[in-house]
């Protein structure tokens, strides 16, 4: 008889396996396509299937997390099953970080084929993706944290959207302030999500190993803060319905 | 009546909140971020963005509204409830759109007239704030296009999120793909946008000027004209009864209760697909689609690029190389003069070589020095470099620009010891023209040089290739032709077009009036080569005559020149020893991504009835035209290389092009023409 973990993986498995069929067919072909045609630098090609794939995998998929079956009525169920509930939410998203990570590793296999060597190095592809994969994780945890009460899926997306205009704005509005809130070191510009640009940043504006493992430190304290945040509310009743 | 007015006043408070929204979003961030600019920088307060986010965030903007006007009362209790009321289908569906698209309208104008006032209170000049009118112009019709979609999508599928989504995906069509499908050209906004002419501002004494009354919409506290192109108008027409029809569709859906189900997957794989679909179609347009056969390094396997090829030339082994070592710049001291280098190409069975480096200036005395490589195929083991240096860097203010140094270098490539630069010939004496207004160009013919200058076109002699003597000077001065600007005014814009062939509108208008096309037959005069053909004096003049970004050739009865928007075809149909008569025999415009993504032309070869045409923008790319039906000429293929700048291009015996700046690389045609088709 498998067990309720192994269970639950096989149904996120199930629920979630589309998403990542689609995104790996769409992130490869337009990373083989824009490779192929040379119509952007390497780099802005490898930028745009990156962050941009990560980005919006994370919040389709963080979408379909809590708020689907919260809409479907089947998250008591599941809250009855005999496991924690911070184990369901751990559950969900690690089979949601799968869905969010493979299509960046379809993408930068494409990428390393088509293009390693030839602009940029096969280490330095691999390491911008190995920052949008470090993004797309970090956006799967907040979007998810933030929408974890949302009744439907439109509305966990929407709230999605709303996250990443915030940052957009925090962006705007700190990248005008006289300090230089993304230089190697200032800490709101490790603490913000769109940090993981440093990794996708030219050799001729390099960042050190040091600069590189205190901004993944500073994200994924704050990730887990924010998951704790999550798992602590998860188990509760959640807002009425739609 | 005044259900109708009930009907619009629940409506509008279903959707103030957007346009409360959208105004923060879009006239209230820029205000901010020129608040901080202004705050930071001291600049003055001019919240100049509004227009720059409707382009982005408009359509966006009008599809959330599409939705949100529809879909609330679609619900299927709500619609039984609204069924139930003595108020027309048509009027009901009517006033919920009309509501919606004026605030769509109003969002579209109203930021964008925000940055127009801020600019055209604190700059004279209309082009300042016509960005701002232009978008005020022309978004509004595909934003309410956009909306119309939206309307209709969430009238139709069951969940308004599922219709916001494929109203996204149809947006992206409506959006892009008229300006990735060149016949759909006219209908895009953003070629709208981007062209200048279609909205313009002008003062009223232009149109006098022009021979006719105020043409256009009179802007208010000036004596500015807005006036619109034929193209504007069609944009605006086709959007205006796109939009009818697709309200008269939501109508006849909405009346015989058409409802789809689209699920998550329908949606996600239509966005996916029309992404794709648009990217695949533009990256076919413009992509590369030329195979590269060999592409090597220029400086040792595995190190910094420092050198780069400034430019490749043919030569009888196959090619050489001009190559320029990049100096690391120090803060405080002045640039170091650049260290060139030649590098011969061997071509041995069809795969390249590179030779070893050969020095090439003698002690170049400032960062000023250029260097340019002629080659010719009579005397493959020598290479000739132009050395020039000015004085640019040395001078004072107010201080004449002067040539310091005009050397033409002969460099032995076979790997002699000792000195590489086994000659010198001073050419100051011959080119004296100061350096401030001295395009150069130059090429190789036969066994000579010929560089021509604004003010006369020097031939030298390579009959004994280790020692180059100047044969002859021609003065060129009577054949002097401005095309734009006053050769007299102290901005002067001087182009010199000694073999004047049309390719620029002010050029066309100028000369023939008719600014919606080339002329048909153009005379030319030819430059007074001694030794020469008239053919061959045709095909040198054509090669000396231009400077800037265009580029003209000759082969045979085919005259080509390729500029920034068109490549025409000539046919010689007179030629004597004074002059020749050619007749214009097509055209190919560029469609807008070509446009877009390259401008310039920087060297053009006519091989065998195909055009190698390098252009250049952000990025490098080469296109080749078959030409070989001189009346239709076709794109045969794009090569680019986009973290590359190539300067020129050699193209081999088999048609291969070879293309040189951080590497080398060599590129093949494609099938159909490489099999001789």
């Amino acid at each position: 008889m498998a067990s309720p973990i192994g269970s639950l993986l096989w149904k996120e498995w199930r629920e979630q396996r589309w998403k990542l069929g689609y995104g790996c067919g769409t992130l490869g072909a337009f990373t083989a396509i824009g490779l192929r045609a040379r119509l952007l630098p390497d780099l802005g090609i490898v930028f745009l299937s990156g962050a941009l794939g990560a980005g919006i995998m994370s919040a389709l998929v963080a979408m379909g997390l809590v708020a689907a079956e919260r809409d479907e009525g089947s998250l008591e169920c599941l809250l009855a099953l005999p496991v924690r509930p911070a184990v369901v939410l751990i559950t969900k998203l690690a089979v949601g970080a799968a869905a969010c990570l493979a299509p960046l590793a379809v993408a930068a296999a494409v990428a390393c084929l088509m293009a390693g060597g030839r602009e940029m190095t096969t280490g330095r592809i691999l390491l911008a993706y190995f920052g949008c994969g470090e993004f797309a994780l970090c956006a799967l945890v907040w979007f998810t944290a933030f929408g974890l009460r949302q009744p439907t899926e439109a509305q966990a997306v929407l709230v999605a959207i709303i996250v990443f205009g915030v940052w957009y704005a925090i962006h705007i509005v700190f990248t005008e302030l006289p300090y230089g809130w993304d230089e190697p070191g200032a800490l709101t510009g490790m603490a913000h999500p769109f940090g993981f640009s440093v990794f996708l940043t030219s050799p001729d504006r390099s960042y050190s190993a040091g600069h590189a493992a205190a901004l993944l430190a500073v994200q994924a304290a704050e990730a887990g803060l924010l998951l704790l945040w999550a798992l602590a509310r998860f188990g509760r009743p959640g807002r009425a319905t739609t | 009546m005044r259900r109708d007015i009930a009907l619009a006043w629940k409506q509008w408070r279903q959707l103030r909140w957007f346009l409360a929204l959208g105004l923060a979003g879009f006239a209230g961030l820029p205000a901010i971020s020129a608040a901080l600019r202004y705050l930071k920088h001291g600049e003055d307060f001019l919240p100049d963005l509004g227009h720059e986010m409707i382009w982005m965030l408009g359509a966006p903007m009008a599809i959330i509204i599409g939705t949100a006007a529809a879909a609330p009362d679609m619900r299927d209790d709500l619609r039984a409830f609204w069924g139930s009321r003595p108020i027309s289908l048509t009027t009901w569906l009517l006033t919920g759109y009309l509501i919606g698209l004026v605030i769509v309208v109003l969002l579209c104008i109203l930021p964008p007239a925000v940055d127009a006032a801020a600019l055209a209170l604190t700059h004279e000049a209309p082009w300042f704030y016509s960005y701002g009118l232009s978008t005020m112009a022309v978004v509004p019709f595909a934003a309410g296009l956009v909306y119309s979609i939206a309307f209709l999508l969430a009238c139709t599928v069951r969940r308004a999120s599922h219709a916001a989504l494929l109203s996204y995906a149809a947006g992206l069509l409506v959006l892009f793909m008229p300006l990735v499908m060149p016949p759909l050209g006219s209908l895009s906004v953003l070629n709208l946008l981007a062209e200048s002419g279609h909205v313009a501002v002008r003062p009223a004494d232009v149109f006098g000027s022009l021979g006719g009354p105020p043409a256009g919409l009179r802007l208010p506290f000036s004596d500015l004209y807005l006036s619109f192109s034929r193209q504007y108008y069609t944009f605006a027409g086709v959007m205006a009864a796109a939009c009818v029809l697709v309200l008269a569709l939501t109508r006849l859906a909405v009346g015989r209760v058409w409802r789809v189900d689209a699920g998550q997957r329908v949606v996600c794989w239509t966005g996916g697909l029309v992404v794709l679909v648009l990217f695949g179609a533009t990256a076919l347009q413009i992509g590369s689609n030329l195979p590269v056969r060999h592409t090597i390094a220029m400086g040792p396997p595995g190190s910094a690029p420092t050198l780069i090829a400034l430019s490749v030339q043919a030569s009888g082994h196959g090619g050489v190389v001009l190559l320029q070592q990049r100096q690391s710049s120090t803060a405080g001291r002045p640039p170091e003069a650049p260290a060139h280098f030649l590098r011969a190409v061997e071509m041995a069975d069809g795969s390249p070589s590179l030779g070893p480096l050969v020095p090439v200036a003698r002690e170049p005395s400032s960062a000023t020095a250029g260097c340019r490589l002629l080659c010719t195929a009579a005397s493959p083991d020598r290479a000739y470099g132009l050395l020039d240096e000015t004085n640019m860097h040395h001078g004072e203010p107010g201080v004449e620009p002067e040539t310091l140094v005009l050397e033409l270098l002969t460099v032995a490539l076979d790997g002699a010891d000792g000195d590489p630069v086994i000659g010198c010939l001073d050419l100051l004496d011959a080119i004296p023209e100061p350096a401030s207004f001295r395009p150069l160009n130059s090429c190789a013919y036969g066994g000579r040089l010929y560089l021509g200058s604004t003010e006369r076109t020097v031939v030298v002699d390579l009959s004994d290739p280790d020692t180059p003597r100047v044969a002859h000077v021609v003065d060129r001065e009577e054949l002097r032709y401005y095309v734009t600007g006053s050769p007299d005014g102290p901005d002067r814009t001087v182009e010199l077009r000694p073999l004047p062939l049309p390719d620029r509108k002010e050029f066309r208008h100028r000369v023939s009036g008719r600014p919606d096309g080339p002329e048909r037959t153009v005379e030319l005069r030819l430059l007074p080569l001694p030794d020469l053909t008239p053919r061959e004096r045709l095909a040198v003049g054509l090669q000396l005559g231009l400077v800037g970004t265009v580029e003209q050739r000759a082969e045979g009865d085919l005259v080509v020149v390729a500029g920034r928007e068109d490549l025409t075809t000539y046919r010689v149909t007179e030629i004597d020893e004074e002059r020749a008569v050619l007749e214009m025999a097509g055209c190919r415009r560029a469609t807008p991504l070509e446009r877009y993504f390259a401008r310039g032309v920087w060297d053009m070869v006519l091989r065998d009835g195909l055009a190698y045409v390098v252009r250049a923008r952000s990025a490098a790319i080469v296109t080749v035209y078959d030409l070989r039906d001189p009346e239709r000429p076709t794109l045969a293929g794009h090569y680019a290389a986009p973290k590359e700048q190539f300067d020129n291009v050699v193209v081999l015996p088999d048609g291969r092009a070879m293309l040189a700046n951080r590497e080398l690389h060599v590129i093949g045609l494609p099938r159909r023409l490489a099999e001789g088709e």
